[in-house]
C-alpha cells in the first residue's frame, strides 16, 4: 500500500524530453538543445571526451555495469576501421525501458552514439535493433535520416572533417543476440552464438575489428554528461552508482511504467511510491529487482533494498537491467519459475551442453511438478542441475537461467511441497 | 505447454517437407543490391534478404534460401542455418496477419496465456499455426518489452497494449473477417505482411 512514501518523485534527465511534443523530430531535438554536445565534442580532444566519461562514472546500463569511459579506453588508436554498437536488442522479460527510449527520444541515443563513435576514432556506427520492434526502428529510422538532412551524419560532420555512417541492423526474434558477441556474430550474417572471449570486442569485435558496444541507456547518458559536466552527473545517484536510472516496474502493481531516479532510491519507493504499490491493496509477495537475468527472488523484507549495483548484489540479487516484477499474494511461484526457465530453454543458444541441456531438463521437471506429479526429491535434483548450468555455460545466458529456480526453492519450498501433496497448482495464478 | 526439444527435428522448421515455392522476382533481385551495398560484406546482408523473401512468399523457402546464398556466396546450408535460428524467420508461410501473443510473466499476470488459449480456439488452430482459411497466423512469443500495456500482443509487430481479453478476440475476430484493423499502441496502423516483412528488411532505410 501506498502510505508515507506518495511524494517520491522522479529525477527526469533521459525522460525529461518525453513529454515535449514534436521531440521525437529532429526539429523539436534541436529547440530543446539537442546535439549541442556532439558539436562541443567536434571541438574537444578525443582524450578528454574519454576522460570526461572516466570521471563521470557512467557505467554499462544494460546490465553488467561495466564502467563506460574505461571500455572506450580499450580501443586501440592504431587499428582502423574501429567500430562503434548500439545494443538496442533489448529483450530481458520485465525490460521496457530502450524501447520507449528509442521511440520517444531517438536523437538523444544518436547523438550519444555519435559523440561515442568521434572519441574512438570510428567512422561506422551500428544499431542493433531487436526486430520485433517495428516501430522503434522505423522512428530510428527516420531520425537516422534527419540526421543525414541536417549534416550531423555523412561527410565531414559540421566542417569537422570527422565522417560517419550509421546503419539500422535489425535481429530476427533472438534474445541471446543481447550478448554483445552473438551480437556482433548475428550483425556479420551468423547464427546469434557468443564467441569465445578474450579476444574480447575492443580488439577484435565487429569483422575483427576493435568495436565498442554500449546498451541503449548507456549511450543516451553521454550528451547529458558532455553537456553538464562529470561534477554533475556525479550528483545523482551514489558513488560507485552515479547519474540516474530507469527502472521499468510492472506485475501486479498500480501504475506499471518506466520511472527514472537517482541510483540508490529504495526498492519501496519504487514499488509503493512511483509505480503505486501492489494493485487492489494486495500484499507483496515476491519481486524481481533487475528482471529474470541472474536476479534472484527478492521477498518482501527485501523492499528497503537500496536500488544499486552494489545495493542489489550485497542483498543477494543483482540489478540487473532494473526490471521490477511485482507478483501479489496468491501468485504460484512455481509456475512464475517454470515461465522465466521455459523463456531461457527456448532461448538457450544450443551452442553448449550445460545450458542447452540443463534449461530443457529443468523446463520438464518444473513442469511435472506445477501439473502435481513431482517428488520432493525433484527439488534436489533440480538444484544439481542448476549447479551444473552455473559457471559451466559458455555465457551468461546459462547462469542467468539458474536464478528463478535456485530462488524461488530457496524462498518458496513450502510451495513446491504443497504442488506435490496437493497433487496439483493450489493456486489460481 | 513446452513441447519436448527433439520434436523439432521432425518439423518444418529445419526444412523437411516444406512446401515449395518458385524463383524471387525480379523486384527481388533489384531491392537485394540495395541491401548488400548498405554492408561492408555480403555475408552481412543474409537477414536482411530473408526478410525480403519472407516478404514476397510468407516464408523462408528451401529455394529463396538457394537464391539467397548465390547472391551472398555462401553455401544454402550456411544461410539455412541463420534462417532456422531466429524466429522471425517463418519456415511454413504464414497468414495475411501474423498475431504474437507475449507469455512471459508481467503479461501472465495479466492474463496473456487466456488471450492465447481464447484466440487459438477462436481460430480453431493451434498455437504456431495459420487458420483453415489463411487468413491469420497465431504464435506465443516472449517478452515484447511493452510490460506496462500488458497484456500484450501484436498484429504483423504493431503492438497493441492494455486490451482486455474480449476486446482483443474481437479485434482479431473482426480482422479475420476482413476489417482493417484500428491503429495500435503507438498510433500506427498495422502494415499488412509485405510491408512489415519489406520494412524488416531495411530496404525502407535512409541508407
Amino acid at each position: 500500500m501506498s502510505n508515507g512514501t506518495a511524494t517520491v518523485q522522479q529525477t527526469k534527465v533521459l525522460t525529461a524530453r518525453y513529454d515535449t511534443p514534436g521531440a521525437d523530430r529532429i526539429d523539436g531535438y534541436i529547440e530543446a538543445g539537442g546535439y549541442e554536445a556532439f558539436r562541443k565534442s567536434l571541438g574537444m580532444p578525443r582524450d578528454e571526451i574519454i576522460e570526461t566519461i572516466k570521471v563521470s562514472g557512467l557505467r554499462g546500463r544494460g546490465g553488467a555495469g561495466f564502467p563506460t569511459g574505461t571500455k572506450w579506453s580499450f580501443i586501440p588508436r592504431d587499428v582502423k576501421p574501429v567500430y562503434t554498437v548500439c545494443n538496442a536488442d533489448e529483450g530481458e522479460p520485465g525490460t521496457f525501458k530502450d524501447r520507449e527510449l528509442m521511440e520517444r527520444d531517438p536523437h538523444q541515443l544518436l547523438e550519444g552514439m555519435m559523440i561515442g563513435a568521434y572519441a574512438i576514432g570510428s567512422g561506422n556506427a551500428y544499431i542493433y535493433c531487436r526486430g520485433e520492434f517495428l516501430h522503434a526502428s522505423r522512428v530510428l529510422e527516420r531520425a537516422i535520416g534527419e540526421a543525414y538532412e541536417k549534416g550531423f551524419l555523412g561527410r565531414n560532420i559540421q566542417g569537422s572533417g570527422f565522417d560517419l555512417d550509421f546503419t539500422l541492423h535489425r535481429g530476427a526474434g533472438a534474445y541471446i543476440c543481447g550478448e554483445e558477441t552473438a551480437l556482433l556474430e548475428s550483425i556479420e550474417g551468423r547464427r546469434g552464438q557468443p564467441r569465445l572471449r578474450p579476444p574480447f570486442p575492443a580488439t577484435h569485435g565487429l569483422y575483427a575489428k576493435p568495436t565498442v558496444v554500449n546498451n541503449v541507456e548507456t549511450f543516451a547518458c553521454v550528451p547529458h554528461i558532455v553537456n553538464n559536466g562529470p561534477a554533475w552527473f556525479k550528483g545523482f545517484g551514489t558513488q560507485k552508482s552515479p547519474g540516474t536510472k530507469i527502472f521499468s516496474v510492472s506485475g501486479d502493481v498500480e501504475r506499471p511504467g518506466n520511472y527514472e531516479v537517482p541510483f540508490g532510491m529504495s526498492a519501496r519507493d519504487l514499488i509503493d511510491g512511483l509505480a503505486g504499490g501492489v494493485k487492489g491493496g494486495q500484499a507483496l509477495k515476491a519481486f524481481t529487482p533487475g528482471g529474470a537475468s541472474s536476479t534472484p527472488f527478492f521477498g518482501p523484507d527485501k523492499l528497503d533494498t537500496e536500488m544499486d549495483w552494489e545495493g542489489v548484489q550485497a542483498a543477494g540479487s543483482l540489478l540487473g537491467t532494473g526490471a521490477m516484477i511485482v507478483f501479489a499474494e496468491g501468485t504460484c511461484m512455481v509456475r512464475a519459475a517454470l515461465r522465466y526457465v521455459r523463456f531461457y530453454a527456448h532461448e538457450s543458444c544450443g551452442k553448449c551442453t550445460p545450458c542447452r541441456e540443463g534449461t530443457f531438463w529443468t523446463v520438464n521437471t518444473l513442469d511435472r511438478i506445477e501439473r502435481g506429479e513431482g517428488r520432493e526429491e525433484d527439488l534436489q535434483i533440480m538444484l544439481d542441475v542448476q549447479g551444473n548450468i552455473m559457471g559451466r555455460s559458455f555465457c551468461a545466458l546459462g547462469d542467468f537461467a539458474t536464478a528463478p529456480v535456485t530462488s524461488t526453492i530457496q524462498l518458496f519450498r513450502d510451495e513446491y511441497l504443497a504442488h506435490m501433496k496437493q497433487g496439483g497448482c493450489p493456486f489460481e495464478r | 505447454m513446452t513441447q519436448p526439444q527433439g520434436i523439432w527435428l521432425d518439423t518444418p522448421r529445419m526444412g523437411r517437407n516444406l512446401p515449395e515455392a518458385g524463383p524471387l522476382s525480379e523486384r527481388f533481385q533489384a531491392d537485394a543490391q540495395k541491401v548488400l551495398a548498405r554492408y561492408p560484406i555480403k555475408r552481412s546482408a543474409v537477414m536482411s534478404l530473408l526478410y525480403l523473401a519472407q516478404a514476397e512468399q510468407r516464408f523462408v523457402s528451401n529455394s529463396a534460401i538457394r537464391e539467397i546464398a548465390a547472391l551472398v556466396e555462401l553455401t544454402p546450408a550456411e544461410v539455412a542455418a541463420v534462417a532456422t535460428f531466429y524466429t522471425m524467420f517463418k519456415r511454413t508461410p504464414q497468414g495475411d496477419w501474423l498475431v504474437s501473443v507475449c507469455t512471459q510473466p508481467s503479461c501472465a499476470l495479466a492474463g496473456g496465456s487466456e488471450l492465447l488459449a481464447r484466440l487459438a480456439e477462436e481460430l480453431r488452430c493451434e498455437v504456431g499455426g495459420t487458420s483453415a482459411d489463411g487468413k491469420i497466423s497465431i504464435e506465443e512469443v516472449e517478452c515484447l518489452c511493452a510490460c506496462d500495456g500488458a497484456p500484450v500482443f501484436s498484429l504483423n509487430y504493431e503492438n497493441y497494449e492494455r486490451m482486455t481479453i474480449d476486446d482483443a478476440v474481437a479485434m482479431v475476430k473482426a480482422v479475420r473477417e476482413g476489417r482493417e484493423p484500428p491503429a495500435g499502441a503507438r498510433g500506427e496502423k498495422p502494415l499488412d505482411f509485405e510491408g512489415s516483412h519489406r520494412l524488416l528488411s531495411g530496404m525502407e532505410s535512409p541508407r
